[in-house]
């Protein structure tokens, strides 16, 4: 045999034998071991979890010459059981896109730094030696003072558990500013506010192990189909085993989730609160509530209303809102939750709604049926959302009703869009106003916790809440935040309102404004100095998905140029600081033993991150432990994770991470949990106590009454459509990493704005046109698709946000969860004309 | 603003492989294996009774079809999932 032919039939071989395992099919293909088993190759093969979606696939990851040039679905992973979704294709190409950034990059104007200069390499010496002189300039006139110096960072779901551990600290603690917030607060923060208000701890209580126990599922606000294909997958398996298997989808317009429905739901943007609400009033006329479960384990409370969108406080809306921004409630009882919920019959419901009473009834049906379990499935059609975490406690109102709830195959269960929103952004606590376990910066005990641990004087650490994502960028245009660090995202792209708050604040001349990205973003070149980063398995790191699942992987391959991951870079950075140049001399007067000391010497060379030498590394390549010597991931993620253990929040041994295909906390004596809150599952939960929702005090759980209340901003006589935006399959959010994948650009090469053809019509429109989209804050060009995935009800449209040539951020409206500060990108009102 | 980085240039590419977990109505199953053996550069290998087929998709240099081709799997009449497995790129 030719060389270069048995080689491709090797490949290909391989390609069949590994397919085959994955589906469970004896295959006739003479490679019957896995390429992964084979002497045969020079490839080398680690698994790594995806770097896409919060789904937190496991990938057998196959290098060769220092490149990923192999990935297969992970076979061992309980979650994808060997499968990938299409993304999976991607992975081997998204570090090596052609234009990936390969030294630091400064603007300059004659051989200085200049804000309106041009981009001009530079070495990362000069780097932190600018970045150095900001942040100092930036320190010093609040270092004496109780405020919060102007420096501020924003970063990521997709950062690593270490990344987001050591960000959070060195802010929090080092720079003594709570101004840092990740992009995660654009997708769940919604889904964290509801937690927390009708469970006191966040994340899950079940697992993807429900999948297979369901008897139906409703997705409230997701197009799993595209957005969790694997999971998706799982339902398809579990519906087309099993004839009784009901699947209920919701949404503001027609997507591919569709194609598996039973109960088709298009509702008016907004109404699923009064849908909800429904659906309690419903159980309750039908005596389908579970009366033991809920008085043994619920509170009633009556929620505060009319809390406003959000917005800047002189905004008319806000100015007119009379509880603007209140989260309080008060006590009620079952009769008074009845009497709130009663006036949302089926006829008043589909008139907000726009459903049939057909299928209002049938979807209520699902849950009071007491012999069917379950599973209610939502990301950001409800997170995204002016009252998300409302939305958030109407759901878990329905399941705590009914008592389907921590079970296997019954309950509320919030997807995740990023690889660690749940692992880094939420459990570290990289938020402006938290901790890691869940604690906050507002609370004293809290913060005396955290400084106990990281061995710090006692008021390190603010106590007051920081600037959150979009109060970030209105505070950068307001002057108010001087020194700013964009890693691991593309806000310029993401966030709302680009046109208003986000490019004016990045290019104030009174900001600095550093972004650390693998590629020139939109965001990189809205920056002043851009600094390249290693990604994914360039570099070792730890991912929480969103069953509670953390996963740890090892670096596979040198970072490309001069990269280096976000972690080396905040450690190395810390080295420019002297305690003396940070923080006050009230602060240091009580700890004597830290003056003259560099933040790097005090965060993390403190007797417990470089506790571990480099001899207990078990990989091949380490960058960061090699330089800094000592074992810096191991290191950052014990000293992070006796934070929760023995809180509820368990991590297990650093070392068991490496071995195990991730493992859902709590993880107790080795342990990993699948269902919390309920006796025999969960090791919190008391012997006799059956069920224990043990984050608040009396292990009750809150039934929040909640009404409707209109969107910030709906559509008029001149503004006359609803814009919804969101993601396709092919692309991952801004399009970073995937818009690099050359072969993509055919596949789907720009965003498209997807209509109904009547609305198309009326305005003189066809498939294929140019048109522009314009909203009360800016306008965008896109093309008219009135067929294809998404059917858009007549009076909608959708626009993917992936396309860096059609920012629909320009449209968009900063009106957030006046809770949870997530942004609405699901509603604001738009026209549409003829070019 | 644009690094070009010559090692990493797609040229140099020899050979692309996909397999793919195929899923179709059993009652469909040779139809639908029928279709995707007439798609360029795709093959049916194996299936099973529950309608899966084990699939693999291969690419020339310089072909750069590899997602259309697994797009157009995807959407091809009487498939209701296909689930990626393994790809190899040198």
């Amino acid at each position: 045999m030719k060389l270069e032919q048995s080689r491709r039939d090797f490949i290909k071989n391989s390609a069949v034998a590994a397919t085959a395992a994955a589906a469970g099919i004896s295959t006739t293909a003479s490679a019957t071991n896995l390429i992964t088993s084979s002497k045969d190759t020079d490839i080398h093969w680690d698994k790594a979890p995806c770097r896409f979606c919060g789904t937190g696939c496991s990938v057998l990851v196959g290098t060769k010459d220092n490149k990923v040039v192999a990935t297969q679905g992970d076979p061992e992973a309980p979650v994808n059981r060997g499968l990938n979704c299409i993304k999976g294709y991607f992975l081997s190409k998204i570090m090596y896109g052609k234009d990936r950034l390969d030294t630091p990059l400064l603007r300059m104007k004659d051989g200085k730094f200049d804000k309106n200069g041009e981009f001009a390499p530079i070495t990362w010496d000069q780097a932190f030696d600018i970045m150095a002189d900001k942040w100092k300039a930036a320190l010093k006139d609040t270092r004496n003072s109780d405020e919060m110096p102007p420096v501020g960072m924003f970063g990521s779901g997709q950062w690593t558990i270490m990344e987001g551990y050591a960000a959070s600290k060195l802010y929090k603690a080092g720079f003594r500013s709570n101004h840092i917030d990740p992009n995660a607060r654009h997708c769940m923060a919604s889904a964290v506010g509801g937690f927390m208000r009708t469970f006191g701890i966040d994340e899950p209580m079940g697992c993807y192990d429900d999948f297979e126990h369901s008897d139906a599922f409703v997705l409230w606000g997701s197009n799993m189909a595209e957005m969790h294909p694997i999971l998706w997958s799982r339902i398809t398996d579990r519906v087309l085993s099993n004839d009784h298997v009901k699947v209920a989808v919701l949404s503001t317009f027609k997507h591919r989730s569709f194609e598996l429905a039973d109960n088709s739901i298009i509702f008016t943007p907004q109404s699923d609160l009064a849908i909800g609400n429904f659906i309690c009033n419903y159980l309750i006329q039908n005596n389908a509530v579970n009366k033991e479960f809920i008085k043994k384990h619920t509170h009633f409370r009556l929620g505060v209303t009319d809390i406003g969108y959000g917005l800047r406080p002189e905004h008319p809306l806000e100015q007119k809102a009379k509880n603007s921004g209140k989260g309080g409630s008060k006590e009620i009882d079952f009769d008074g939750f009845a009497k709130f919920v009663s006036e949302y019959t089926v006829e008043k419901t589909e008139e907000i709604s726009g459903v049939p009473a057909k299928n209002l009834i049938e979807l209520a049906k699902l849950y009071a049926d007491p012999k069917r379990k379950v599973m209610s499935l939502w990301t950001m059609g409800m997170n995204q959302h002016t009252r998300g975490v409302w939305m958030n406690n109407i759901v878990y109102n329905i399941h705590l009703l009914t008592g389907k709830i921590s079970e296997p195959g019954n309950g509320p269960f919030s997807l995740t869009g990023q690889p660690s929103a749940c692992g880094t952004a939420r459990e570290v606590g990289t938020f402006s106003h938290r901790l890691p376990a869940d604690m906050v910066v507002k609370k004293k005990k809290h913060r005396d916790y955290a400084e106990k641990i990281w061995k710090l004087p006692e008021g390190t650490v603010p106590g007051k809440v920081g600037y959150h994502a979009v109060l970030q960028n209105r505070m950068l245009k307001d002057g108010k935040l001087n020194a700013y660090w964009v890693m691991c995202n593309n806000n310029m792209q993401a966030a709302p309102n680009m046109n208003e708050e986000g490019l004016p604040g990045y290019r104030n001349p009174d900001n600095f404004i550093v972004v650390s990205d693998p590629y020139p973003t939109v965001t990189a070149q809205a920056a002043d100095l851009v600094l390249p980063t290693a990604m994914w398995v360039e570099k070792e790191g730890g991912y929480g998905n969103a069953e509670r699942r953390t996963q740890l992987w090892f670096q596979q391959v040198e970072p490309h140029g001069e990269a280096r991951s976000d972690l080396w870079q905040l450690m190395e950075f810390s080295k420019r600081f002297k305690t003396e140049e940070v923080w006050s001399d009230a602060l240091l007067a009580k700890a004597p033993q830290y003056r003259g000391k560099t933040l790097f010497e005090v965060l993390f060379k403190n007797g417990q991150v470089d506790k571990f030498p480099m001899s207990e590394f078990k990989g091949r390549m380490n960058q960061e432990s090699e330089d800094f010597g000592f074992y810096v991931h191991k290191g950052l993620f014990e000293e992070y994770a006796t934070f929760g253990r023995g809180k509820a929040h368990d991590l297990a041994p650093f070392d068991m991470y490496h071995e195990a295909r991730g493992l859902r906390w709590p993880v107790v004596d080795g342990k990993e949990t699948l269902w919390r809150f309920r006796e025999g599952y969960d090791p919190y939960v008391k012997s006799g106590e059956e069920v224990s929702f043990y984050g608040k005090k009396d292990g009750k759980a809150w039934i929040f009454a909640l009404p409707y209340e209109p969107p910030a901003e709906s559509p008029d006589e001149e503004y006359d459509l609803w814009l919804s935006t969101g993601r396709v399959l092919e692309h991952w959010h801004t399009g970073t990493m995937t818009r690099r994948v050359p072969e993509l650009y055919r596949a789907f090469p720009d965003a498209v704005i997807f209509m109904h053809p009547e609305d198309a019509k009326e305005r003189g429109l066809r498939r294929g046109m140019e048109a522009k989209i314009l909203s009360r804050r800016g306008e965008v060009r896109s093309r008219i698709e009135t067929r294809g995935r998404n059917r858009p009800p007549k009076g909608l449209v959708f626009m993917p946000f992936f396309d860096a040539k059609q920012l629909v951020n320009k449209l968009t409206l900063d009106a957030t969860d006046p809770l949870s500060k997530e942004t609405d990108y699901k509603k604001c009102a738009v026209k549409i004309v003829k070019v | 603003m644009r690094q070009p980085n010559k090692e990493t240039n797609d040229s140099t590419q020899v050979c692309a492989i996909s397999g793919l977990v195929v899923c179709a109505m059993p009652a469909r199953m040779d139809e639908v294996a029928q279709t995707l053996n007439n798609m360029p550069g795709v093959e049916v290998h194996d299936r099973s009774t529950e309608g899966k087929m084990v699939v693999t998709v291969e690419e020339l240099p310089g072909e750069k079809m590899m997602v259309d081709r697994i797009s157009e799997i995807s959407a091809a009449e009487g498939v209701l999932s296909s689930a990626l497995v393994y790809t190899h790129q040198e």
